[in-house]
């Protein structure tokens, strides 16, 4: 135990060094690829919160990235506000969102909350597309285009991005760990004996989608000040939200690395595909997605852990023992 | 003051009455059995008392209090534990885990002392599975399991729903054991059993529920005598036939 | 409102009803007896409008007489589906499943996009033209025959499910599937079945669709979108209520363009949606079901 946890730190502070070096002497290209990677793994680790831990599949979580995308361009554009201050404006509106619908939606379970959320981001959407005056409608929305070089904003939105990233991630580490991640996890096991057993379900279940609205909702702002032009059939659109799914589900669910490990691979091999077959993009996806669910449906991390000789096997083991067995060394 | 009061209680489901103005007490320190063919309501009660489902009609005291309308987390908190008919252990947790589960939310604020979660696995006999996963576990060792949890909880007042239901009889004679020692040290319990066995054993006194209503509330020997327990659960010719003979023998 | 312009309303929502239960049908039946949330229909839905399409341009079929041709090879397509892919996954969990169907969406939303572009299509019969006049109410005889197949495709559908020996299975396996196999249901073929029928009502809705509104690769994400309000009008797996949800969102989007606006109906049908949802899961006209508890 205590050698994992060595290694574990070592491998992390590997891991940073090599995240914070790597963007000062990348190429445009792979910056922006870096930069993506980590997007989805924002993504991914916010919907881990509520589908890893919680076990709600939030299907229609990209709802708070769109949301997060057009309140920091509306608050930039329209009021004229500073990026920093329209994100962290577009992560809170994203959270307070989730606590609205939270308490009515959190109430179905299964089936009938992925389409809830679903349809949430359908109607979100829809009325996005209506308030013209606000949103410029089906035609899209524009940001200002920032006063300083291009490299460096773009150095500016990889770093900002890490750092969501860095935040989400403690946070899932420190939860994980937590009674709250405790109670997320007997909720998601079984959710009526939870309640019996003396936890505030509703409160929990809140707790963890407003978590990860927030910083979904992060991500979409960030996303937007990046592309510095959104549009609704794009920052709303399913397949960012099945895409992170997979995420997810590649790297681990209800693991605290998993999801970075698994927008590694992905956006990885979507990369590629992209290169390899611009016209069957979208199918080669597919077919991936296909893959994912019917040979890895635990998730590579505990792939690695258990079957797979790997060069990095001890990484995983040491990743793995944080993540899927955080939390049981709480003591009574 | 008796510690638990329903009142009137009805509970609909659609059409059906789960629950029609259904009204007890259970007392302080008591072990207070319910019996009832199947279908009478038996889960759906301890479903209202302990904040699963919510009462169209009448309402529940405890201590005084009303509780019916406050969420399950509260009740429980208030000194309500519950026990599964149909066991509902937390999955990818161990043993030991879904007995803390308990002892971490389900306690009182006010409650100092802490719970020994290790003492409650000894007591149930399962302090040698604590690591285990709960899937591996058999069936009596799940109703068991059901059984430790509940009593992390801590609370003035058990519902059990049938924890006998389907166990050997050696295993019935052990959880009764158990019931009887909780008692002795305090905690009222509700019943809801099959097994006479186990009924006859434990409770002073027991309620029979038909089709939602309270049909009576006895010793548990007099219940087994009274003429409409006996018809609801084997129907009325039976129960003729039976008040015939025992007429005749008098005769 | 006068009477000819409430008349001429409600025959608008009846034809939009029609299409609409033909487009929530399949996808009830799939989830009344497996329990999945079957993503790919939206785009089995496209792929059957294009099949229309394709037919009526190479070879001059008329979109009505399409349908028994494209009924039979989506039969055989969705049955495929179901046992070569689907199939393997059916114990696993619902993140799973939909992750799985959501694959074949956009598998086969590329496939579209390869074959035809994402341009706008249309297939126009030479009839489309010809209007049936009743007072001030018009009625395109177009629209009046997709009732029609509408009434006359229920009808078959319910014939299937209800007198015929596979039928029957499917029902048994909807209410209990491991009963089912208790009784010497094969389950797995019968899974395969409704997929292929589910499909094949899917490539029904399409040729409707086609055969009035214009088609293009997108388009199934809309329709997708209307087989779950659809669906969850009428009680999800309930294959009448599949029917009464069609009626239902006709008339939420009608009734919620007149009210807000046309460019509104669908922020009211996806908001009738969630609050149905959540406020009565068991549909609109479904009994509340058995939420027993269980582990
Ligand atoms: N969620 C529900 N929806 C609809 N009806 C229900 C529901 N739960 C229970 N019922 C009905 O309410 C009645 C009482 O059920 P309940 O489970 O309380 O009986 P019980 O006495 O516990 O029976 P058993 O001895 O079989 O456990 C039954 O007729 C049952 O069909
Ligand atoms: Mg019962």
């Amino acid at each position: 135990m205590r050698n994992n946890l060595a290694a574990v730190g070592i491998w992390v502070a590997v891991l940073f060094l090599v995240l914070t070096t790597l963007p000062l002497i990348l190429s445009g290209y792979w910056l922006k690829i870096l930069t993506n990677i980590i997007m989805f793994a924002v993504l991914a680790q916010s919907c881990n919160i509520i589908s890893g831990y919680t076990g709600y599949p939030a299907l229609g979580n990209v709802v708070f990235f769109g949301l997060g995308a057009y309140s920091t361009a509306i608050l930039m554009n329209r009021i004229g506000a500073p990026f920093p201050l329209a994100l962290l404006a577009a992560g809170l509106i994203s959270g307070l969102y989730a606590a609205v619908l939270g308490l009515p939606i959190l109430k179905t379970k299964g089936h009938y909350f992925v389409m809830a959320t679903l349809g949430v981001n359908e109607a979100t959407r829809e009325l996005v597309n209506n308030l013209d005056f606000l949103t410029g409608g089906g035609i899209g929305m524009s940001l200002p285009i920032p006063d300083r070089s291009i490299q460096s904003f773009y150095i500016l939105i990889y770093f900002t991005m890490l750092v969501i990233l860095v935040s989400c991630t403690l946070l899932v580490h420190f939860v994980s760990r937590s009674p709250f991640g405790f109670a997320l996890r007997a909720i998601r096991a079984n959710e009526q004996a939870a309640g019996v057993m003396g936890i505030n379900t509703t409160l929990c279940k809140t707790g963890a989608w407003v978590a990860s609205a927030f910083f979904t909702g992060l991500a979409g702002g960030v996303y937007a000040y990046w592309l510095t032009y959104i549009e609704s059939q794009v920052v709303f659109s399913i397949i960012i939200g099945v895409k992170f799914f997979v995420i997810l589900l590649l790297g681990g669910a209800g693991t605290v690395f998993g999801p970075l490990l698994g927008a590694f691979m992905f956006q990885i091999i979507d990369q590629f595909i992209w290169g390899a077959f611009p016209e069957f993009h979208l199918g080669v996806l597919g077919l991936l997605m296909i893959m994912v669910v019917i040979f890895v449906p635990n998730g590579l991390l505990r792939l690695f852990e258990t079957r797979i000789w790997f060069p990095a096997k001890g990484l995983f083991q040491a990743l793995g023992v944080m993540g899927t067995r955080a939390g049981r060394s709480e003591k009574g | 003051m008796a510690l638990l009061q329903v009142k009137d209680v009805t509970v609909g489901f659609g059409g059906v009455k789960a629950l029609n103005g259904l009204s007890f007490e259970v007392n302080q320190g008591e072990i207070f059995g319910v019996i009832g063919p199947n279908g009478a309501g038996k889960t759906t009660l301890l479903n209202v008392v302990s904040g699963i489902i919510r009462p169209s009609a009448g309402e529940i005291l405890y201590r005084g209090r009303l509780v019916s309308g406050l969420p399950t987390h509260t009740i429980t908190r208030l000194g309500v534990g519950r026990v599964f008919q149909i066991t509902q252990p937390f999955h990818g947790l161990t043993v030991r885990e879904n007995v803390l589960v308990g002892a971490y939310f389900g306690t009182r604020k006010s409650s100092t002392s802490t719970v020994d979660v290790d003492a409650i696995l000894e007591l149930v006999g399962m302090d040698k599975l604590a690591s285990r996963p709960v899937s591996e576990l058999s069936v009596a060792m799940r109703k068991r399991l059901e059984f430790a949890r509940a009593l992390a909880l801590r609370p003035d007042l058990l519902l059990l729903d049938e924890v006998m239901a389907g166990l050997a009889p050696t295993e019935v004679d052990y959880l009764t054991g158990i019931v009887k020692r909780i008692n002795r040290e305090g905690i009222t319990i509700v019943m809801v059993e099959h097994v006479m066995r186990a009924v006859m054993a434990t409770c002073r006194r027991v309620l029979v529920m038909h089709l939602g209503k309270h049909l009576a509330v006895d010793a548990p020997e007099a219940v087994t005598r009274d003429n409409r327990v006996i018809e609801v659960y084997l129907g009325r010719r039976y129960a003729e036939r039976m008040a015939g003979t025992a007429g005749e023998k008098r005769g | 409102m006068d009477f000819w312009v409430l008349g001429q309303y409600a025959v608008n929502i009846l034809f939009l009803a029609g299409i609409y239960g033909c487009v929530g049908l399949g996808f009830s039946l799939v989830y009344g007896v497996m329990n999945i949330i079957n993503l790919a229909h939206g785009s089995l839905i496209m792929m059957g409008a294009y099949t229309t399409f394709w037919l009526f341009t190479s070879y001059g079929i008329d979109p009505f007489l399409s349908i028994p041709l494209s009924a039979v090879l989506f039969f055989m397509i969705g049955y495929f589906i179901q046992g070569a892919i689907i199939n393997r996954v059916m114990k696993t969990g619902i993140f799973m499943i939909m992750i799985l169907t959501y694959g074949i969406e956009i598998i086969l939303v590329n496939l579209a996009l390869y074959l035809w572009k994402a341009n706008y299509r249309s297939v126009a019969p030479a009839y489309s033209g010809n209007i049936l006049e009743l007072g001030s109410i018009t009625i395109p005889y177009l629209k009046l025959a997709i009732l029609a197949a509408t009434v006359l495709i229920t009808v078959c559908v319910y014939l299937f499910i209800n007198k015929t020996k596979t039928g029957m299975a499917i029902q048994a396996t909807s209410l209990n599937r491991y009963s089912a196999q208790l009784v010497g249901i094969d389950i797995h073929r019968i899974y395969n079945i409704t997929y292929g029928v589910s499909t094949a009502l899917a490539a029904t809705a399409g040729a409707l669709i086609a055969s009035v509104y214009p088609i293009f690769p997108s388009m199934e994400g809309p329709f997708l979108g209307k087989a779950f309000v659809i669906a969850v009008l009428g009680g999800l797996g309930n294959m009448a209520g599949a029917l009464v949800g069609g009626l239902g969102l006709a008339v939420a989007e009608t009734v919620g363009s007149l009210v807000f606006g046309a460019s509104y109906q669908n922020v009211t049908a996806f908001a009738v949606f969630v609050i149905i949802l959540v406020l009565r899961p068991y549909g609109l006209v479904g009994k509340r079901f058995f939420a027993e508890i269980s582990s």
